[in-house]
């Protein structure tokens, strides 16, 4: 009897072991990663001030459509992400095509290149404020060699645009304004921090044309700029809208460097004037700060949901347009 | 023509390596310069004086061998046990056969679309409830388990032929002893790869440290470091000098494992 079945009891003891391997991995997703989301909702919708104080519906949610502050910070957060991602792609694209021409050497300007990235965002967020320091920085002296006068960079508020204003003799709102200087360097920051990733990406997209492709252009008769525009773009669309994809939700997502780079003494987050405030500041500020737990749950949901909307429509506009190679063989 | 455009390649690509590298090189020159002199405008850009006791006084500024000892464990530990944790589910959707499998990994594949704002509040709450605020579960275990982890060890496991366990099974090998003295050692190169990454997230983490944590002793090297930089009293040269030690080992790590380290960041994507 039990050697007939050897074989069942075989596939059966290989099931219960797979299941025994996944526990661990699945209890600490379970706990850290599938639970929250549901409790997050839960959480929003109460009265949350350090403890539990009542369930409130959506009165958490009604308060944000009154919340002023967190429509700045989401208009900050937009100027953030187009003043970064459309640049790290093309400055990324850019750089990437170039070393891959390059015959010797360009394992070491990769190195140098990706070394931001594995570093700790604190810590180059501390550098930066030294180098961008109005009175001291390095940033300052090398803008005072070309002849340019010192900038203020992380402490000035007024929007970039303001000069341009004033020289043309127009009165603009504020919020015509544009970005502040002071978050225009934190993009600068930004990009610089992301650019690496970027640059290996599009090294491993370009990697993957087949070489003939480009040849077969160029024997057609191409030159070198048709055969970027109408070969190698193409080809390489796949991983730009990969890259255009991650790259937003990572700059809706970005805390840390921020965080260090416009936090004065443990309380001013965002500064200067709250001109750096991006969401993920703001959700930040009401939850840590404040403790308005209930409050900030609804922020960050809105916040998520606000990203996944972006991802679909840029998959629903983009995606058709993006080149995937049916076939390789 | 085509050598001229190569050398305008190459002018391009160093001033475009001289603006990424300047900070770190920056960061490295200011660090052993006097107080004094870091407030000289224009800056000199070779240090007048070497003050190499700027790294000693950093150090003693704030408790930093509290700080790396405590950054040391959590990394260390998360990277094992990620490691563990990502082997082990590798193995069982690489490997093994299971009825619900594809279910299993659907499930598994959901936690990618997982944000983590909003798993922040959620998570400090239930560390709250445990009642662990300030110790080192709080900063392991949810970083213990990453499924950017288990798909790299699944394909890992995928590429070892089957016939391989079945002969083992043949000659009365446990799956457990297959998996341990068969399997693991041919997915060692996965398994590094996972560990460095575990390593690297753990140790430069922010938010969470910060969050779970309030007492001094706990914190870690960027909270820490962080706390550092916020107190305007400090000076600039010491600063720098933090910071440098802040990144030295993961530099080191950088510099040792730069293949593993740039081809599986730029595989697992933007995180952090």
């Amino acid at each position: 009897m039990r050697r007939s079945n050897r074989r069942i009891a075989l596939v059966r003891g290989e099931e219960r072991d797979a299941y025994l391997c996944l526990i661990p991995a699945l209890v600490l997703l379970a706990v850290f990663q599938y639970w929250p989301v549901l409790y997050d909702v839960y959480v929003s919708l109460h009265q949350w001030k350090v403890v539990e104080q009542g369930y409130v519906g959506l009165a958490n949610y009604q308060r944000i459509l009154g919340d002023a502050d967190f429509g700045q910070a989401l208009i900050q957060t937009v100027y953030y992400v187009l003043g970064t991602v459309p640049f790290e792609l093309a400055l990324g694209c850019g750089i990437a095509l170039i070393l891959f021409e390059v015959k010797h050497g360009a394992w070491f300007y990769r190195l140098l290149f990706f070394m931001p990235y594995v570093t700790s965002p604190v810590a180059v967020a501390i550098v930066w404020r030294w180098v961008l320091n109005g009175d001291l920085g390095a940033a300052n002296a090398l803008l005072g060699i070309f002849g340019i006068k010192s900038l203020t960079w992380l402490d000035e508020p007024t929007g970039i645009l303001n000069p341009l204003y004033t020289a043309l003799g127009l009165k603009l709102p504020d919020w015509a304004a544009g970005p502040s200087l002071a978050l225009v360097s934190v993009m600068i920051v930004t990009v610089w921090f992301y650019l690496g990733l970027h640059i290996v990406i599009y090294l491993a997209g370009l990697t993957a044309i087949p070489r003939e492709v480009r040849e077969a252009a160029r024997i057609d008769g191409a030159s070198s700029i048709q055969v970027l525009r109408y070969v190698i773009f193409p080809l390489l669309t796949p991983t730009t809208f990969f890259l255009l994809v991650v790259a937003t939700i990572g700059a809706f997502q970005s805390f840390s460097l921020i965080y260090v780079l416009t936090t004065n003494g443990s309380s001013d987050i965002g500064s200067p004037l709250g001109t750096t405030l991006v969401a993920t500041l703001y959700v930040f500020e009401r939850f840590y700060q404040d403790l308005q737990l209930g409050y900030a749950a609804a922020l960050a949901l809105l916040v998520a949901l606000i990203v996944l909307a972006i991802t679909v429509l840029q998959f629903a506009v983009l995606e058709r347009r993006v080149y995937y190679e049916t076939s390789n063989e | 023509m085509k050598t001229g455009l190569r050398a305008l390649g190459y002018l391009a690509l160093t001033v475009a390596v001289l603006a990424v590298a300047f900070p770190f090189l920056w960061m490295l020159d200011s660090s052993v310069k006097s107080q004094l002199e870091a407030t000289l405008f224009p800056p000199s850009v070779w240090p007048q004086q070497w003050h190499v006791e700027n790294y000693a006084a950093a150090w003693n500024a704030a408790p930093f061998g509290r700080y790396f000892l405590n950054s040391g464990i959590v990394s260390a530990l998360t990277a094992l046990i990620l490691t563990g944790t990502s082997a082990l589910a590798g193995y069982a959707f690489g490997t093994l056969r299971f009825r619900g499998r594809s279910t299993v990994f659907a499930l598994f594949l959901a936690s990618l679309f997982v944000p983590p704002e909003v798993t922040l509040i959620p998570n400090f709450l239930t560390i709250n409830f445990l009642r662990w605020q300030n110790t080192y579960a709080a900063l392991i275990l949810p970083n213990a388990v990453g499924m950017f982890s288990i798909l790299l060890l699944r394909q890992a496991f995928r590429g070892l032929p089957r016939e391989l366990a079945e002969a083992a099974s043949l000659d009365g090998c446990s799956r457990w002893s297959y998996l341990w003295r068969i399997g693991l050692p041919l997915v060692k190169p996965m398994l590094t790869v996972v560990a460095l990454l575990g390593f690297l997230r753990a140790w430069n983490d922010f938010l969470w440290p910060l969050v779970v944590t309030s007492d001094e002793s706990m914190r870690t090297v960027q909270v820490g470091l962080s706390v550092f930089v916020l107190d305007a009293s400090v000076q600039y040269p010491l600063l720098m000098a933090a910071a440098c030690f802040v990144v030295a080992p993961i530099l080191v790590f950088y510099l040792v494992a730069q293949r593993q380290f740039v081809t599986s960041l730029a595989t697992t994507g933007l995180k952090g």
